[in-house]
């Protein structure tokens, strides 16, 4: 309109998609520069297929236009606009008769498309269009992800990716007769190429039942550089994948097994065993991102990775014990975080549960913790310290003391155990309640009553050598916070930047404490983000409710105070 | 404090700073070139017309609280809220309206940026093609062919 393209865009995005339409056919000029504006809400990785096609055919058919045009003024002929855009993602949908002719045409009108994300699937019946893909797209696709079963397809399309290639996506089942279309294989028996880019493995499916499983081999001689591995379902080739990984990852350092959002397979504890015997050169970072055994032979082998272990995340684990995490604690020389959001079969209401008794861990010497070796390397570390014994509070929840004094005697131990953890950035004690996945209905929407006060009076002043604290979360813990706590936290934590302690507080200053903060210290955060406990996506919902809550709450609070 | 301002046809108006910071484009030279404020700063790309105009809308808008960066910004979202004030400076010509728009643009006067835009869009909304070329003055030079070619776009992109 104004053949100002800042300009034109700003009146654009006041117009329907009808005006739009309508001003593209006034003339040569309006239609170059509103067209492009029609697909602002287009979302280029869809499943509907109609759709995508139809996008595919129009940037075609605008390049074409383009080229026309600049070819007309004399001007140096451009690569089209569309295509950072068009190569951002693209998924290649279910190819049809039409789908196949239109692709290929638009490939080939693109010859410098760079392709960011791959996502292919059902093509091996279709030899042409995985042939236009191979030449056309992989050579410079960043991350791919094959849906495909047929071993000589997966083996053509790999053997076309270049050293741009970063992330594997796999999904693959193959089936009993595989083996019978090694006709194919023998026309690409090629050299051996290795994708030196290539980082990171991620075997969303691998379900192998062919006699040979030839096809694992062929893939892991060409990822000798994958440094990460991820697994989310595998069936029957366990052994072959840990053989392999030893013999042809040399690199490999961290693994993962399950993924965040389903928590749909179950894998074995001999299994997960099997998988972490196969680093040669020993884990660094070690996930269990759902619900999943941790089982006292997956234990044996994880010890042997100690030395080197730098982050362990025990997420939807269940059979871990206090003694476990204490062990893994105080045996790990380079580890700096340990995320545990644990299922304690045993009590169903538990989680992470660590006993302060085995948290305290006490040394040869009456009354003397055991200092642990390599307490100091600790920088995040998130779990539930449970059994605490609470005389202040009431209820069925509260754990009764043995004798008075000791729930404060207790918690000074556990106090002088995390003060030991000198170099702490991250401490999370609390959780949102919850529920457990994988378990019935459960729901815990208790606050934890037997934890940790949290006040001066209790002992928090042990935790004043924790210097480079930058954030604390103790949400859904009964908790004694109030203005003095808060206070002294500022003047001994100059680092501090989250404190998450409202929810679940039962401290009467409570409101002082953050009404003083919101004057004060305007810039520390009280809310958290919408993650709970550890970041997982089931989670996330009762924890948006509560938080929303929250939200709302403070200013009331606030203005009840001012 | 003030500043003076220099058409392209070489008229000089002055305002006070706060008002001539409106535009992005002044703001910056006026921290550029703090020592040399004596001479007015050239427009060269807005005549004295709009000029006044553009100083008539940022004197009235002097107060307003500034508008997040323009990424930020999704006018579709949340479009600005006319005043009747502002109602009463869109009724002029559409040259003089456009014309405006141009020197917002080149002054980056971001509001009134939005407000002119909001004011094109409004002209053709509901326009046919055939009413927007009369409008607008263009001739059609889609030929046959092209013509064909779009009735087939249309049918893919559901125009």
């Amino acid at each position: 309109m104004f053949e100002l393209p800042e300009i034109d865009e700003e009146i654009y995005k006041r117009l329907s998609h009808h005006d739009l339409t309508q001003c593209a056919r006034v003339c040569k000029k309006w239609h170059r520069s509103v067209v492009p504006h029609l697909w602002r809400n287009f979302n280029i990785v869809t499943n509907y297929r109609e759709d995508y096609v139809h996008d595919m055919v129009l940037e075609d058919y605008l390049y074409e236009q383009q080229q026309l045009q600049l070819r007309s003024e004399d001007m140096k002929p451009q690569p089209s606009h569309f295509m950072p855009r068009l190569a951002k993602y693209v998924v290649i949908p279910d190819p049809e008769a039409t789908a196949v002719e239109l692709l290929r045409h638009v490939y080939k009108r693109c010859p410098n498309l760079q392709v960011h994300f791959l996502d292919v699937t059902v093509l091996c019946q279709f030899e042409d269009i995985s042939k236009t893909i191979a030449e056309f797209l992989l050579p410079t696709v960043r991350i791919l992800s094959l849906h495909i079963s047929e071993p000589w397809c997966l083996k053509y399309l790999l053997n076309h990716c270049t050293d741009t290639l970063v992330e594997l996506y796999l999904n693959v089942t193959i089936w009993p007769d595989a083996d019978m279309n090694d006709k194919k294989d023998q026309q690409l028996q090629e050299e051996l190429k290795t994708l030196k880019s290539l980082k990171k493995l991620v075997l969303e499916k691998a379900h192998d039942n062919s006699a040979s499983k030839s096809f694992w081999q062929w893939l892991f001689k060409r990822c000798s550089h994958v440094e990460r591995l991820e697994v989310v379902y595998i069936r029957e080739i366990h052994q072959i994948l840990a053989d392999n990984m030893l013999t042809y990852m040399p690199n490999l350092s961290e693994i993962r097994f399950g993924r965040d959002r389903y928590q749909t397979y179950i894998i074995s504890d001999k299994d997960i065993a099997v998988l972490l015997s196969g680093s040669r050169q020993g884990w660094k970072v070690v996930e269990f991102k759902q619900t999943m055994p941790f089982g006292d032979v997956v234990k044996g082998v994880l010890m042997k990775h100690f030395p080197t272990l730098e982050k362990l995340i025990l997420d939807g684990v269940y059979g871990i014990c206090g003694h476990d995490l204490t062990s893994i604690l105080s045996s790990s020389p380079n580890l700096h975080s340990l995320i545990a959001f644990v299922i304690d079969y045993s009590s169903l209401c538990k989680f992470s549960p660590i006993n302060p008794n085995k948290f305290i861990d006490y040394g040869p010497t009456p009354g003397l913790l055991k200092r642990w070796p390599y307490e100091i390397t600790l920088r995040v570390l998130k779990i539930r310290i449970f059994d605490i014994p609470r005389p202040d509070l009431k209820g069925d929840r509260v754990i009764k003391e043995i004798y008075p004094g000791e729930g404060r005697q207790i918690q000074i131990q556990v106090y002088e155990r995390l003060a030991g953890l000198i170099n702490l950035e991250t401490l999370w004690l609390g959780h949102i309640p919850n529920r457990i996945p994988g378990l019935p209905m459960f729901v815990d929407t208790e606050y934890q009553c037997d934890c940790l006060e949290m006040s001066l009076e209790s002992g928090m002043h042990k935790l004043a050598g924790l210097k480079s604290l930058k954030e604390l979360n103790v949400t859904g813990m009964k908790t004694r916070i109030g203005l003095e706590e808060v206070q002294w936290m500022i003047e001994n934590w100059p680092r501090i930047g989250i404190l998450l302690f409202v929810d679940g507080n039962d401290a009467p200053d409570n409101l002082d404490a953050v009404a003083w903060l919101h004057e004060h210290h305007p810039e520390i955060k009280l809310e958290g983000k919408k993650t709970a406990w550890i970041e997982t996506a089931w989670m996330e919902t009762a924890w948006i409710e509560r938080n929303d809550s929250l939200v709302k709450a403070l200013p009331y609070w606030l203005k009840e105070k001012m | 404090m003030k500043v003076t301002l220099e058409s392209s046809d070489g008229q000089v108006f002055t305002v006070d700073k706060e008002v001539a910071e409106l535009s992005v484009i002044i703001k910056e030279m006026l921290v550029i070139e703090q020592a040399n404020q004596d001479h007015p700063i050239p427009l060269l790309n807005v005549g004295a017309v709009e000029l006044a105009k553009v100083i008539e809308y940022c004197e009235h808008h002097r107060n307003d609280p500034t508008i997040d960066d323009d990424e930020d910004y999704d006018s579709r979202k949340k479009p600005i809220e006319m005043d009747d004030w502002d109602k009463q400076f869109t009724i002029v010509n559409k040259e003089m309206m456009f014309e405006l728009i141009l020197a917002a643009n080149s002054m980056q006067v971001k509001p009134l940026l939005h407000l002119g835009c909001r004011y094109a869009a409004d002209i053709v909304k509901r326009m046919s093609p055939t009413e927007i070329r009369d409008l607008f003055q263009i001739d059609d030079d889609f030929t046959p062919e092209e013509q064909d070619k779009i009735e087939w776009e249309k049918q893919w992109t559901k125009l």
